[in-house]
């Protein structure tokens, strides 16, 4: 009743403002709709509003600028909880010595406190269940089998290998048989889980890393106080904490080239060891004894040391809204708010040409090694995985029901008539098989179309032309009828059931606590039912839930900003969207110490897995769509010695053979591990079901250089060095200027492709709106 | 051993989301130094107390986040005056140089920022800290009726005449 009732609003309303502001809290959604409608009617109140905006944005960005945080040391003091206060420290420092390292690389950091969250990779690679695993048979030893051999690298080489057929008997997978833990193989000792994994540590076992880690965090206080800076110098690490000592000690040796180690915070505040190159621009920040005027992060971006992290372990993710919301808000002249930038979802937002895996095979690897475009003498390591691709017409029929949000929110042009215009497209693309129907939801849920067959456009049409906005929103009402439906087409025989729900993802009634909306979408996708989730406006837009809805829910989110996007998203990759070519696709990548001293991911920060969630099964991952691709960067720090260096490789540091072999100059399994740079695992569950299947893909670098890597290498590199610059990352001595994004990005044929040549217009956008090298 | 503390979760939540808003409320008050102490104990004062209503437990979560940010501004707001009266430099509540410029240099102002610095501090004092408190707190209109103990219309009413304030000093332009 309320929902309909006029609302009067006076062009001088204080909610105006409010709505104006973004303050949606103050106003009901009555009020919001009316609102909408008001300043839709009236030019003149709708330019007050635009003015509003902007005075919203600049003050803003002029009063929110960012203030130096509380230390590590105060930080875990508060989480610690109030007791006797930590007695001051002193930051230690390490001198390393040695020789120059050529082509030194910059800043090596590891997070070795977990003074919050203990370090995933450490827990995990104490798990006894990662029993050494053996390279999978047949594709695996194919790729072993690559020449190692520097020679003839007229171009990148590639790693590709492709999957074996999913109902294949002879899939490369040696443990799914397994039922629980792997049992350790009695032929390798058990602490050699680890494919490139020293033998006989001389470190101390990894947790008394960080629970040294964690009593040196007293130090952090001293260093950050106003006083900082006075008491550096010559000092131990405070605390006099033996193993961290060590580790300190050995990352500096790795580091040699006559650099130094030194304790700093990352962004995040977490405890970090800084390994410092003397050509680094932080070299004379980082000189002991230097005062540090305040405590600001300056570390470029943070890298992790292999020796101690040697594992990255996520899930995919196949959403691409960060893009359309970059897209956003750089043509409405704004900065893009950060916690919109996921690096991955830009770089995914593109297509690449990585070939798809042929026949029955469910997707290939594939990973490319070539010079860091912004840090010559590291190393880009460029990981896609593709999917196999349907032929048209070779889908199984769809049942899709649409779930709408028609509440009052969704009253404005950027909403509601777009998606109507989006489904439209959706149904022009569909199959005379596939059947739809309409589930709409406000204050209440309705079904206002029971399934149809596409092929009766007009009454589908019909129906959708028929929705108004109004009302309050119950979404959780919304989803157990759609879903519900979406069941009894999985219980008349139809294979691939999926609810599609377009919202503003404001829950605004109803099950509205993020974990409760969670735990009920994980029940519903038991039933086999996936969920897609399409946002739509700009106002009050709740990114991080629809985010987490189709995660769970099984299914993919995108952004839909314009009818260009809707035509990408349901249109071109249709398939991808409504097609799953394998669940709960994880990856782990193992790096090999002996050629990578520290190394940076790229992406997917909200999707890191703890290493030991590789091998579980059961453990719910990102799914990948029919002819999809993923890519994943890792930026890498060249040990001493590594391949592409030009140095030796060291004659004293610890071998990965038995350092008393005798037989050193015959090549032996682990001589080969050595030399490669990391290999890819890869882990996913076919549609059939069953147990999960498993990929690895040992690599090794043989020092390509930028400009002889592949066009989809150069575009996706430009890519990702655009969220990077979106996501604010320091850099002080703009090593990754908006000029090399932009020529990456044209070498990587934005000039030629209006796909990519997108980029070029948000470069050329975010560098007006942001500044800078 | 606290690490696994429920109540341990909730203060890191709760660190990790207003840590930069109070510190740049804080910091307005007694500067940016001292505002690290002060955000620092107000975190600390978590521990023993809390907002009234909210269960500090794992699954009151989001209900402790409700009525979580007026009470750290409360606490913070409360222990910034009081270490600044104990210091003797209880200056104004700006976090921009507080030197207030003469109106001819107002006029040679070339930065945008200074200028919407002066226009805010020109504004009543009121406004001044509900606009404050919406953009470097980040708060919303209840959020700061609970802290101020304005109702949300008053709220609503006070930051839409400081910003049609705003707006007509320096211009609605981008």
């Amino acid at each position: 009743m309320s929902a309909t009732s006029p609302i009067d609003i006076d062009h001088d309303d204080p909610r105006i403002t409010a709505w104006a502001i973004g303050a949606r809290d103050a106003l009901s959604a009555d009020e919001q709709a009316a609102i909408a409608a008001r300043v839709a009617a009236d030019p003149a109140l709708a330019a007050s509003v635009a003015s509003l905006r902007a005075l919203d944005s600049r003050l803003a960005s002029t009063l929110r600028a960012p203030v130096a945080g509380l230390s590590a040391g105060q930080r875990a003091a508060i989480v610690r909880g109030p007791g006797p206060r930590p007695v001051g420290g002193r930051v230690g420092w390490l001198l390393g010595g040695g020789v120059a390292l050529a082509a030194a690389a910059a800043l090596a950091v590891v997070a070795l406190s977990g003074d919050t969250r203990p370090p995933i990779e450490l827990a995990a690679a104490e798990a006894p269940t990662a029993a050494r695993e053996q390279p999978a048979d047949a594709p695996a030893s194919e790729t072993r089998a690559r020449p190692v051999s520097p020679s003839a690298a007229a171009e990148p080489r590639t790693a590709v290998t492709e999957a074996p057929p999913a109902d294949s008997t002879a899939t490369p997978t040696p443990d799914t048989a397994r039922p629980g833990p792997a049992r350790p193989d009695p032929a390798q000792p058990t602490e050699a889980h680890l494919r490139y994994a020293e033998p006989a540590p001389t470190v101390p076992p990894l947790h008394n890393e960080t629970e040294a880690a964690g009593a040196t965090v007293a130090l952090g206080d001293a260093a950050a106080g106003p006083t900082s800076g006075t008491g550096m110098g010559g000092g131990g690490l405070g605390g006099d904490t033996g193993s961290s000592r060590a580790e300190l000690g050995r990352l500096a040796g790795h580091a040699a080239a006559g650099g130094y180690a030194a304790w700093d915070n990352d962004l995040d505040g977490n405890r970090v060891v800084v390994i410092v190159q003397p050509n680094d621009p932080s070299w004379a920040y980082y000189q002991p004894g230097n005062r540090r005027v305040d405590y600001a992060p300056r570390v470029p971006w943070p890298f992790r040391p292999t020796a101690v992290a040697p594992l990255a372990t996520f899930s995919i993710d196949v959403d691409t809204a960060s893009l359309s919301h970059a897209r956003r808000y750089l043509r409405a002249n704004k900065r893009v708010p950060v916690e919109l930038v996921r690096s991955e979802e830009i770089i995914n937002a593109f297509h690449y040409d990585d070939a798809r895996p042929d026949g029955d095979q469910p997707l290939a690897v594939h990973v490319d090694v070539a010079e860091s475009p912004w840090q010559p003498g590291n190393r880009l390591v460029r990981v896609a995985l593709t999917a196999r691709a349907v032929e048209s017409g070779d889908r199984a029929p769809a049942n899709l029901v649409f779930l709408v949000d028609v509440s009052g929110s969704m009253n404005a042009k950027s909403k509601l008539p777009l998606l109507v215009g989006a489904l439209r497209r959706l149904v022009d693309h569909l199959g005379p098989e596939d059947r739809v129907s309409l589930v709409t939801y406000n204050s209440t849920a309705k079904v206002v179309l029971e399934p149809t067959a596409a092929s009766e456009r007009e009454t589908i049409q019909r129906a959708l032309d028929r929705l108004r906005a109004q009302g309050y929103t119950n979404g959780g009402a919304g989803l157990d009828v759609a879903y519900d439906l979406a069941r009894k087409g999985v219980r008349d025989g139809a294979t691939n059931s999926r609810v599609i729900l377009a919202t503003d993802g404001d829950f605004n009634a109803g099950k509205t606590g993020n974990d409760e909306l969670q735990r009920t979408i994980r029940d519903k996708a038991r039933s086999g039912v996936m969920l897609s989730v399409l946002g739509f406006g700009d106002s009050g837009y709740d990114d991080q839930r629809l985010a987490l809805l189709a995660r769970h829910g099984n299914g993919r989110y995108a952004f839909i900003d314009s009818l260009d996007e809707a035509e990408r998203v349901l249109g071109k990759e249709l398939d991808a969207t409504l097609v799953t070519a394998a669940k709960d696709v994880r990856v782990q990548v193992e790096l090999n110490p002996r050629q990578a001293l520290a190394y940076h991911q790229i992406g997917y920060e909200s999707r890191a897995m703890a290493a030991a969630e590789f091998n579980q099964e059961g453990k719910d991952a990102g799914e990948l769509g029919a002819g999809e691709s993923v890519v994943a960067f890792y930026e890498i720090m060249p040990a001493v010695g590594a391949n592409g260096t030009g140095i030796d490789p060291l004659k004293y540091a610890p071998q990965a053979g038995d350092p008393d072999d005798e037989h050193r100059n015959e090549p032996s399994p682990d001589a080969v591990a050595s030399a490669e740079l990391l290999t890819v695992k890869v882990r996913w569950v076919p549609l059939s079901g069953g147990p999960s299947q498993r990929l690895d893909v040992p690599v090794v670098d043989h020092g390509e250089r930028m400009a002889q890597a592949s066009r989809d290498f150069v575009f996706s590199a430009a890519a990702a060095a655009f969220a990077m610059k979106l996501q604010g990352w320091s850099d002080p001595s703009g090593l990754v200027s908006w000029s090399l994004v932009r020529e990456l990005a044209l070498q990587g044929g934005a000039d030629s492709d209006t796909d990519r040549g997108q980029l070029l217009d948000l470069v050329t956008r975010a560098e007006r709106i942001y500044g800078g090298p | 051993m606290a690490r696994n503390d429920p109540k341990a979760a909730v203060i890191q939540d709760a660190l990790a989301r207003w840590e930069q808003p109070l510190l740049r409320f804080a910091a307005g008050v007694v500067g940016p130094e001292r505002a690290r102490d002060v955000v620092q104990e107000t975190f600390l004062r978590l521990w023993e107390s809390g907002p009234r209503d909210a269960a500090l437990d794992a699954s009151g979560r989001v209900r402790a986040a409700e009525g979580l940010a007026p009470w750290l501004f409360t606490v913070c707001k409360n222990r910034a005056i009081e270490v600044a009266r104990r210091e003797g430099r209880m200056q104004s509540h700006s976090v921009s140089p507080p030197a207030s410029p003469a109106p001819l240099d107002a006029l040679v102002e070339r930065q945008d920022g200074e200028r919407l610095h002066a226009a805010i501090r020109a504004l009543p004092e009121r406004q001044q800290e509900l606009v404050r408190l919406r953009y470097q707190s980040e708060l919303s209109y209840k959020e700061m009726a609970e802290l101020t103990g304005l109702t949300v219309t008053n709220v609503g009413f006070l930051l839409h005449t400081a910003l049609h304030t705003l707006r007509s000093h320096i211009g609605g332009a981008p």
